[in-house]
């Protein structure tokens, strides 16, 4: 795997310094090799590496930053969870960035970015240069939003919702279940990662219980009063695991007042439950290096729409989950679609190659029970303020099952597909 | 037949055998590159389960699935979705472009 040294860096940063007289042109016409930094290794940030290091065939120099060596995809964690995909399979490495397409991968932590001098600071403490720098680092939590969850209990209900070992320790809970036991899951206030996610979580779990524990009960207090696909995950619901689900609003619950992590009881004010196992997803926000970098107005990071542009600094470009992409819901295959247009925009401003109208798609499967699953997706335009839907879709209730199993199988591939698409 | 399978098989016998009379596309290559990057999230060059790689299909037999796809005679939401807004010139220059890729294997 490359890696670049602190010699590197500073060799640039000298670089940098030296031609500070010509910043207002672009790299490529000052005659350096321009240098993008990005900072996370999902959809997102792995997609804007490969495409950029790809397509400029060498013009410009690519470093990732990304902390984990072995990335866990948050999409189909639920299909590990289900028992439909074992662990491993949803784990991939940086080895084919590297060895294919020359990224310089950096395992750390950016803990900073200064966007006058245009460096990001690791957590060793070497900074590294960059003429456009890529922001990419999914989410963070907000704890606080649910009282009594904190970041030091929440292995005892998982959010398991960045993938890896919570998602591991959530299954290896919901299988050590008593016979006959509750799960409770709390989905997240809007917005968040995965809009369906939560509901396919449900399924994948209800899945596991009718098999090994069919006595087993699903409670889901949801803070929402509705939710992504949710004729078609309740038409599921009612198919699959009769009376084993019971999905209770805002509306009738009063939401979550408190959860005592020490007694796995959740109150609300139409009743505590006392949960045998449970996964708590807190309200979510842009990564901190976003706070950190000065990206975000609230809780997310405003964007160009034709580039992904941040609004607060144009020389650094949000993808993902931590951007505002308006109609675009905070998913995988979203983030990997801003990244190509981001990559685009990138190499036009660094090399001088073309750009085009920016174009965004989405998709997203779920899986309601094994051979049953379900999709809706859309394409999108950069309007001047936002992204805007220009068609969209939605699998219909009452589906065959055979289109049903199409759809599932159609997932599968697209999975293999996209993480080629992010890794290879 | 399933919608996947029949995507396949008119894969196969629009694209590779050249079944349709030949119609050269005159669609500009790099805008086609820009234009697959969507595609590619689902079709890689090695085939992929169910999902056909259109990487090195003949130029005429791509124009007739897109359009085929575009007026919604062939079935498939999301590929209705993603041929619904492509346009002629879009067409042709992502045609130009996967023409020139090495079929799989």
């Amino acid at each position: 795997m490359t890696k670049i040294d602190r010699r590197t860096f500073t060799t640039g940063m000298i670089g940098l310094g030296a031609v500070s007289a010509g910043l207002s042109l672009p790299a490529y016409a000052q005659g350096k090799k321009p240098r993008v930094v990005v900072i996370g290794g999902g959809a997102g940030g792995a997609t804007a590496a490969r495409y950029i290091a790809k397509d400029s065939k060498g013009a410009i120099d690519v470093t990732l930053i990304e902390p984990t060596k072995k990335y866990y995809t948050c999409f189909f964690s639920n299909l590990y969870l289900g028992g439909i995909h074992d662990y491993e399979y949803i784990g991939h490495t940086y080895d084919g960035l590297a060895a294919n397409h020359g990224v310089n991968v950096i395992h750390d932590w950016a803990v900073g970015v200064d966007g006058a001098a245009k460096t990001v600071e690791l957590g060793s403490g070497v900074k590294v240069g960059y003429d456009r720098l890529v922001v990419a680092p999914g989410i963070d939590l907000k704890y606080g939003s649910v009282n009594g969850y904190s970041i030091d209990t929440q292995d005892t209900m998982p959010h398991a919702w960045k993938s890896g070992t919570q998602v591991a320790l959530l299954k290896s809970q919901v299988e050590n279940m008593r016979e006959g036991g509750t799960f409770v899951m709390v989905p997240p206030p809007n917005p968040f990662r995965c809009p369906p996610g939560p509901y396919e979580r449900i399924s994948m779990i209800a899945h596991i219980l009718s098999k090994t524990n069919p006595t087993a009960k699903i409670i889901v207090l949801d803070p929402k009063e509705k939710f992504s696909k949710q004729a078609l995950f309740t038409e599921g619901w009612q198919k699959h695991y009769p009376d084993m689900i019971e999905w209770i609003p805002a509306s009738i619950s009063g939401g979550v007042k408190n959860i005592n992590m020490d007694t796995m009881e959740i109150e609300t004010d139409i009743d505590t439950f006392k949960a045998d196992a449970a996964s708590v997803v807190p309200a979510q926000k842009a990564g901190v290096i976003c706070d950190r970098a000065g990206l975000t107005d609230g809780d997310w990071c405003p964007i160009v729409p034709a580039t992904m542009q941040s609004r607060a600094d144009e020389n650094i470009h949000v993808l993902g989950d931590a951007s505002v992409a308006s109609a675009m819901p905070k998913s995988g295959f979203s983030a990997n679609s801003h990244a190509k247009v981001a990559a685009m925009a990138i190499r036009g401003a660094l090399t001088g190659s073309k750009v085009f109208d920016s174009r965004f798609a989405n998709t997203c499967w779920s899986l309601i029970d094994a051979n049953d699953g379900v999709k809706v997706g859309a394409n999108y335009k950069a309007g001047a303020e936002k992204i805007e839907v220009v068609d969209e879709f939605i699998s219909k209730t009452e589906e065959p099952d055979a289109l049903r199993k199409a759809t599932y199988e159609e997932s599968e591939s697209w999975y293999t597909a996209i993480t080629a698409d992010m890794f290879s | 037949m399933c919608v996947v399978e029949t995507m396949r098989v008119a894969t196969v016998a629009l694209g590779y055998l050249g079944v349709m009379s030949s119609v050269l596309a005159d669609g500009d290559p790099e805008y086609g590159q820009y234009l697959s990057s969507e595609c590619v999230t689902c079709h890689q060059a090695a085939v992929t389960g169910t999902i056909p790689s259109i990487h090195g299909m003949q130029a005429d037999g791509f124009i007739t699935m897109m359009k085929l796809y575009r007026s919604k005679q062939l079935e498939n939401r999301t590929m209705q979705t993603v041929a619904g807004r492509l346009s002629d010139e879009d067409i042709a220059a992502l045609a130009a472009y996967f023409s020139t890729l090495d079929p799989p294997d």
